[in-house]
């Protein structure tokens, strides 16, 4: 995701870098990129980044409500004092207040997380944000309600390397007669619950229907792409209540998407999602009746990719994200 | 998809493998009302911090023995003593290695006018992690004297504050001053859930009990709901802690899936070919010192002409010393060891014996004289008929129903006299009474007790989950 953004800025002629100092566990792409849990010369590169990068940038927008001091945000007041412009961009757990979700909401992953996987600094990352961010984005409208004020900034993601796998996958495979493939792909079992979508599936595979389910996990970020491209169909979550990445890709390659919007949250971008809505309790239903309707997928695939590139395209979200910048 | 606001209940127990089976049953009535459940448990260093049992969210924080408030001091405290230790480790080691490159001759010497001002320099700091060491541990002892929190109470009061309940729900005497400690900083209700009369454990000295019923004293007030087992210990602790009301809460239990209260079970004659005619007499549970068994076998040694087979259903240390004192009084014959079952099992076996013992003695203070057993519990609910000792909640729950039969059992020619009395040809007859009478003593007539009590604690201090 920061790869994503910062690309799109730099193709809008600023000069954007993405950062990460603990390499992620798909091994998603990024500019400059440390190890500091491992590699002790790295750990006095990112000490020397704070000071290089709080001289050398204006804008400092940080993910997962951490910093160039990492969780306990100690250089916040300092970029606020050489008047940089700070932005926090929430993805989830970072800002998401359990306690709350689970009480009301009935269906909900925090639901079923334990331990619980809130940021340990979520607290402070919140005070820190209100005190001192110039702007504060969230990735899902969900999590607007943790953060008054704060704005949606959709995930963005680069359309070009997805326009690239189209041309080299076979994305029009319509499975009439052939084996169903269903791919989900938990980066946690857990928090998308993919215990009901695996018994969904192995319920039907049981009562004969002619399926395959295609479970990724654990496989670095091209290598999974690549996978999902052979689905017929993805499975992407039936607990948060909004998509995620996984189901944002899979529209942009055409596939038709499963996964579980609340309701209060269908209408938020005033139009319809082209996602198909299930939840833990009528999963099963929702692929069986998806099953005996293979012929709409197409369709569904295409206003997919329409509805990417109206809202996840990177370069309309860099775009919204400078104007915030210049507004803040 | 909304739905109505629902509360956190964090609860606090000090059991730590064996979780009570009390307190299971309470959680997951308070999460099939709505509610979320976190229970807070002891753990002995083995267990893991984080699991689920039967879909409650389980915790098992790991004390580091030091009170929190100066965890970080001794963290602090610990790594300047080993940085500095690290650091003349190495001076040593790099001085001991050129020198011996060097002067390979005059190595032992230089060496040991070496050690000595590292040595010096050690005890130094090894004396000054000691002293600020004690320092803390005096600070927490006089802060642990003053506000009656020991510093594992403020460890749990910590834990409890970070969960941020909307109730807090503690078992036990231990976890009620961390209950009271994490109730005044979140200013949420209490609930207390005594199992026992704490102070009054025969295995605690004077001094002890005196110093426990002053602590339950002096915190039991914060409550905004006592639960105990019974009327009994409800009533001895209204009597000792003046203007607190204890409701009851009984230790009642479902019967599992699957069993069938009409149908007849006979799960020990198939396992073990027991004969029809021999009546099985069941004690089940664990097996230890303070449950009078050794007067039951030696008392049951003594009846010769009695026709019956002794089964010891159950876990503990004990028993091997239990089955010692058999053979010593040659009842090999007439006892049979079977190993403990699961919750869900319990019940059929329960229920494929002719009688339930509880023999439990009664002259070892309330809590022994006035318990209200598990046991008992899931005899009614396996209705099986119930032979206990002279315990005067046992006795009242058997007579006023008709349940069984009670006598003296103190003794073994006590027990002998009672097995002689107890009336056989009555066993149909209890059996049809706990079968008529056997919903009155359910966990679910009992849950909703609990149910209400905290429903009417809501409206009363207006809770809201998001309040903390």
């Amino acid at each position: 995701m920061p790869l994503a953004l910062a690309e799109a800025q730099r193709k809008l002629g600023h000069d954007a870098r993405s950062y990460s100092t603990v390499p992620s566990t798909f091994k998603y792409p990024i500019d400059i990129q440390l190890d500091i849990y491992n590699n002790p010369e790295d750990q006095k590169e990112a000490f020397k980044n704070i000071f290089k990068f709080a001289w050398d940038f204006d804008v400092f927008h940080f993910y997962f409500g951490e910093s160039l001091t990492k969780e306990r945000l100690l250089d916040i007041p300092l970029l606020k004092l050489l008047n940089k412009k700070v932005v926090f961009y929430f993805c989830g757990c970072d800002i998401r207040d359990a306690k709350k979700v689970i009480s009301q909401y009935d269906i909900s992953a925090c639901k079923e997380c334990w331990p619980m996987l809130c940021s340990k600094n979520r607290e402070l990352a919140y005070k820190m944000a209100t005190k001192y961010a110039d702007v504060i984005f969230v990735s899902t409208p969900d999590l607007l309600e943790f953060l008054p004020g704060s704005v949606l900034l959709p995930q963005p993601i680069n359309l070009e390397i997805f326009d690239e796998l189209i041309r080299n996958i076979d994305v029009d495979r319509t499975p009439n007669g052939d084996k169903v493939i269903i791919a989900h792909a938990p980066t946690s079992q857990t928090l998308k619950g993919s215990k009901y979508i695996i018994k969904a599936i192995q319920e039907l595979i049981d009562e004969g229907y002619n399926l395959e389910m295609s479970l990724i996990e654990n496989r670095p970020y091209h290598e999974a792409i690549s996978e999902y491209a052979k689905a017929d169909i993805i499975v992407d979550q039936v607990l948060f209540g909004w998509y995620g990445q996984v189901a944002l890709e899979m529209m942009a390659l055409k596939k038709p998407v499963i996964c579980y919007i609340r309701e209060d949250l269908e209408n938020h971008l005033g139009e319809e999602i082209p996602i198909i809505n299930a939840n833990p309790r009528n999963i099963k239903d929702v692929i069986k009746d998806q099953l005996s309707q293979k012929e709409t997928w197409k369709s569904l695939g295409e206003k997919g990719r329409a509805f990417v590139e109206k809202y996840h395209d990177a370069l309309k979200v860099a775009q919204q994200a400078l104007e915030s910048y210049r507004h803040a | 998809m909304h739905k109505k606001k629902n509360n956190r209940i964090v609860m606090l127990t000090p059991d730590t493998e064996m979780i009570d089976r009390r307190i299971i049953q309470e959680a997951k009535t308070l999460i099939q009302d709505g509610q979320e459940v976190i229970l807070v448990a002891g753990n002995n260093g083995n267990l893991p911090e984080y699991e689920l049992i039967e879909g409650i969210k389980v915790a098992r924080p790991k004390w580091s023995q030091v009170d929190p408030r100066y965890q970080k001091y001794f963290e602090l405290n610990n790594k300047i003593h080993l940085f500095i230790m690290g650091r003349l480790n190495e001076l040593h080691n790099q001085l001991h290695f050129r020198i011996n490159k060097g002067f390979s001759k005059l190595l032992k010497r230089v060496n040991k006018l070496l050690a000595f001002p590292f040595k010096t320099f050690g005890k130094i700091s090894r004396f000054f992690h000691s002293q600020v060491t004690n320092f803390f541990v005096y600070r927490s002892q006089r802060f642990s004297q003053k506000t009656k929190l020991q510093p594992h109470d403020r460890f749990y009061e910590e834990v409890l504050v970070s969960f941020r309940p909307d109730f807090i729900h503690v078992h036990d005497l231990p976890c009620l001053p961390a209950g009271v400690g994490a109730k005044k900083r979140l200013k949420v209700p209490l609930i207390y859930d005594a199992h026992e009369f704490y102070p009054d454990d025969p295995c605690l000295e004077e001094h002890q009990k005196k110093q426990l019923k002053e602590s339950e004293a002096h915190f039991i007030p914060e409550a905004d709901i006592v639960f105990t087992v019974n009327d009994f210990f409800a009533l001895e602790m209204e009597r000792n802690y003046q203007g607190v009301s204890v409701n009851v809460l009984q230790n009642a239990v479902n019967a599992p899936s699957g069993f069938e209260p009409l149908k007849r079970y006979d799960l020990f004659r198939e396992d073990y070919g027991i004969a029809k005619e021999t009546p099985i007499i069941l004690f089940q549970g664990w097996i230890s010192p303070y449950r009078n068994l050794e007067n039951l076998v030696r008392g049951l040694a003594l009846c010769k002409d009695l026709n019956y087979k002794l089964v010891f259903m159950g876990y503990g240390d004990y028993l091997d010393t239990l089955k010692g004192i058999v053979s010593e009084v040659n009842l090999d014959e007439r006892v049979l060891y079977v190993p403990p079952k699961s919750q869900e099992e319990l019940i059929f076996y329960s229920a494929s014996a002719d009688i339930g013992l509880i023999p439990y003695p009664n002259d070892q203070g309330i809590n022994s004289q006035c318990c209200s057993p598990n046991k008992l519990y899931e005899f009614i609910v396996a209705g099986t008929p119930i032979f206990s000792n002279n315990l005067p909640f046992v006795k009242t729950v058997i007579e006023e129903n008709g349940f069984g039969y009670w006598a003296d059992m103190q003794t073994p020619e006590a027990v002998k006299q009672a097995f002689e009395q107890f009336p056989f040809d009555q066993i149909e007859t209890y059996r049809k009474n706990i079968l008529k009478k056997r919903e009155l003593f359910t966990w679910e007539t009992e849950s909703q007790k609990m149910l209400d009590l905290y429903e009417t604690l809501s409206l009363q201090m207006g809770v809201t989950s998001g309040n903390n």
